[in-house]
């Protein structure tokens, strides 16, 4: 046989293989979304609301030239219905006026820092408490980044747990309380995450998202598509506990354990690798956990929408997700790290990081033998119906799936724009995308040096937690 | 393609007319119970206007009045509604394998619990499905169940994770038919954290009698627990047990008994307040510092006093904030 049909064969074998998996995942996926909808529908939250009893949460929210959106994001929270609740903004190290905006429109006094550092970050320089929200709490700390500013508020209180919020992300009130039950009702629940949805094109009366709609804007439309999809694998994984990811943008963690594992660590996909440094450390300590990647859309946030803002969140995202993979190299096709080893960080490798290589290869080898003349249009054909055809279709499924459960674009506007995107997205933003990815590979390898440092850091944080934890 | 987008029409227009026709229903039914009230009449003096299958219409119906309504007639219509259309399904439902009919049924016990279910309810306590488990409680907890409170303190005592703040709730949520029953169980040491935890989170009209040998345990958390329930609760030498505890080495004990002397005239302890400003723990210094501030003129001018480090911030703190 030809050199071309093994080329052939691998392009088509690689693409089959990774649809094949993310079909797997979309109906087990489904069958966790209609569960968690009629749960949804059948739990009364009242019960919960009138509760004296449940635990605080700590709402922390790492802002970093964040003028914008700032002060809609803390009244969202501050308005939440969810009673026990404290919110820690630390400002990292802004340049712009984001310190005085929020300073100004809560009354922020100075306070003396009273507790210790248990997680090392930059330095804090004041402390301050609210005067007219006495559970408002701003640090005010030297530029470190949101990893460092997540363990600089991990620092200042004992909440039994703490909500990470992007300064950018607004919250359903009524969904949120929905979402305390799973978190509570087992010890084995390390982290939690939520679906989050995009607030452009959506009504946002008083804070909160009344009526959501689909975005009028090219860009955040195609995400909206893209969140969608993405949604849906992470509830097919989570079904084998395999979740590789709670969104930066909204999760809920235990605050103890985050402090027990060394807290956040200073690399670009902070939330990925708390994540597989929790799968790791669990598997390793032996320790029955679970890693809840819950349907509920509570969480809305802003999706860039220009070009070079979107770029630059990709560009970052694939080097996020490479250098997390480098640092939990050893949890890679590991049978030890069970069905995580074997399969949730294997598919993040193959399925996600190396996706934008063997496609651009693919159209390179296309094009080649378009040019000499050797191009199967067979082979032509079923590439193009199993990564564009296959991405639209899977995106309809999912469409559909929303539309039987949850239902968060209600009117026929959104719906018929939603499949007009869907088919458009293969034309331009799908070749953008992967250009972006590629350039996140270009960064990985330039910044190899530093992620090594980094990976001992982290071998250590794991290393220092297993020592230490009670026998 | 097309035959999805087909699909996602015929859902819309089919969940529409299910939900209007669902909304009808619960109007008819709220209206028949808006009747019953106003006229005050039970569900037999009335015929329902409503039909046997909109079981879940009237299960939703009814707990939205349980919510806001607490009145003698309320309970006997609720429970002559749930007896007449609801309780045969629950029933029938309580063991069947799919989540959702369990929940029915347990949501069906926990709005009016009959005494012969009881042993139905204390089974459903143990169902995997948290979202029938919790109504199960509930409704063993109404209805006073011995077995049923028994298991809700044991699994605040036993349960890892933060199950035990729903099971607390539960109990608070009756505290008259709760009480007697959590002080016989408090004998039992397995469960005595348990008990004072429930306890610790109310004001109970009633002596708790074991209460003065918990103020004395050798047990941080029980003491600190004990202290809790002291500050709610009026027992015979309260003061002198608050006294006591500003000088316990536990921070929880430490703290209650600084916040319990405030209700009492606190020149005699002024010297003890001053030195705890110093205290290296910022909740004893931050409690040591409100009392000084509720004290008035004199503490204030403690409290003016103090000039650098640690129990000036706590000072300047209170000042600003309490």
């Amino acid at each position: 046989m030809s050199w071309q049909f093994w080329i052939e064969l691998f392009f088509l074998a690689y693409f089959g293989v990774v649809n094949v998996v993310y079909l797997i995942f979309l109906i087990l996926g489904s069958f966790q979304v209609y569960k968690r909808f009629n749960q949804v529908q059948e739990e009364d939250a009242t019960l919960l609301l009138k509760s004296n009893s449940l635990p605080e949460i700590l709402f922390v929210v790492p802002m970093h030239n964040e003028s914008a959106n700032i002060l809609s994001n803390f009244w969202n929270i501050i308005k939440l219905s969810y009673r026990y609740k404290k919110v820690i903004a630390v400002n990292d190290g802004s340049t712009d006026d984001t310190l005085d905006i929020v300073l100004k429109a809560f009354e922020f006094i100075e306070i003396p820092k009273v507790y210790n550092d248990l997680l090392p970050t930059q330095a804090v320089k004041k402390v301050y408490r609210s005067k007219t929200y006495p559970d408002f709490i701003l640090i005010d700390k030297e530029n470190g980044g949101k990893a460092d500013a997540v363990n600089a508020a991990i620092n200042a209180v004992t909440t039994p747990f703490f909500v990470v919020l992007d300064a950018d992300t607004i919250l359903d009130s009524d969904g949120f309380e929905k979402l305390i039950r799973p978190m509570l009702v087992s010890s084995k629940t390390i982290a939690v995450g939520s679906c989050i949805r995009i607030i452009n094109g959506c009504n946002v009366e008083y804070n909160r998202v009344t009526t959501a709609g689909f975005p009028n804007e090219f860009f955040p439309a195609m995400q909206a598509i893209e969140y969608l999809r993405a949604f849906f694998l992470r509830e097919g994984l989570n079904l084998v506990n395999s979740n590789y990811i709670v969104s930066g943008a909204f999760g809920i963690f235990p605050r103890d354990l985050i402090l027990r594992v060394g807290g956040y660590s200073e690399t670009v996909g902070e939330d990925a690798e708390i994540i597989i440094r929790l799968h790791r450390l669990m598997k390793e300590l032996k320790l029955p956990y679970e890693v809840k990647y819950l349907p509920d859309p509570i969480a809305w946030t802003v999706a860039p929408s220009g070009y070079k803002a979107l770029s630059k969140q990709r560009v970052r995202w694939h080097r996020g997700i490479l250098e997390t993979i480098w640092h939990h190299k050893r949890v890679l096709f590991n049978p030890w790290y069970g069905g995580f080893g074997v399969l949730g960080l294997p598919f993040l490798t193959i399925g996600e990081a190396f996706e934008p290589v063997v496609e651009i290869f693919a159209w390179i080898y296309v094009g080649i033998a378009f040019y000499y003349g050797f191009l199967d249009l067979e082979f032509f054909y079923l590439i193009i119906a199993i990564s564009f055809g296959f991405t639209s279709l899977y995106s309809m499924v999912c469409l559909f799936i929303e539309e039987m459960t949850f239902r968060k674009y209600p009117s026929l506007r959104s719906l018929t724009v939603l499949f007009l995107c869907n088919f458009v997205e293969n034309i331009g933003y799908r070749q953008m995308t992967i250009y972006w990815r590629l350039k996140g590979f270009v960064d990985f390898f330039w910044n190899l040096k530093g992620t090594r440092k980094e990976t001992i850091a982290i071998r250590d944080k794991v290393n220092a937690c297993k020592a230490d934890w009670p026998k | 393609m097309v035959s999805l987008c087909v699909l996602i029409i015929a859902h819309r227009i089919t969940a529409h007319s299910m939900n209007r026709k669902s909304k009808e229903r619960r109007k008819i039914i709220s209206d028949y119970i808006f009747q019953l009230l106003q006229e005050r009449k039970l569900p037999g003096d009335l015929p329902y206007p409503g039909k046997k299958k909109w079981k879940r219409e009237l299960l939703k119906v009814l707990e939205g009045f349980d919510l806001k309504i607490k009145e003698e007639l309320w309970e006997g219509i609720k429970k002559e509604m749930s007896s007449l259309y609801l309780i045969y399904f629950a029933r029938k439902w309580q063991s069947k394998g799919a989540w959702r009919k369990r929940s029915f049924s347990a949501r069906v016990f926990a709005i009016a619990p009959f005494v012969e279910d009881e042993e139905i309810m204390v089974k459903m306590m143990n169902d995997p499905e948290f979202i029938v488990k919790n109504p199960a409680s509930l409704a063993a907890i109404r209805l006073g169940s011995e077995r049923g409170i028994h298991k809700a303190l044991y699994a605040i005592a036993h349960e890892e994770g933060y199950i035990h703040f729903f099971y607390q709730d539960l109990l608070l949520q009756n505290p008259s038919s709760v009480f007697e029953k959590v002080l016989e169980f408090a004998k039992d040491p397995s469960l005595m954290s348990a008990c004072l935890q429930v306890l610790s989170t109310t004001t109970w009209s009633k002596p708790i009698p074991f209460l003065k040998d918990t103020l004395e345990s050798p047990d941080p958390f029980i003491r600190s627990l004990a202290y809790k329930i002291l500050l709610r609760n009026e027992i015979q030498d309260r003061l002198a047990f608050f006294e006591k505890g500003l000088s316990d080495a536990d921070e929880g004990v430490k703290t209650a008994s600084l916040e319990g002397i405030t209700y009492y005239p606190m020149e005699p302890y002024f010297g003890k307040l001053t030195e705890s400003l110093k205290d290296s723990s910022w909740p004893i210094r931050y409690a040591a510092a409100k009392a000084l501030k509720k004290a008035g003129e004199e503490g204030m001018k403690i409290l003016n006093s103090q000039k650098e480090g640690l129990s000036f911030q706590a000072a300047q703190y209170v000042q600003v904030f309490d």
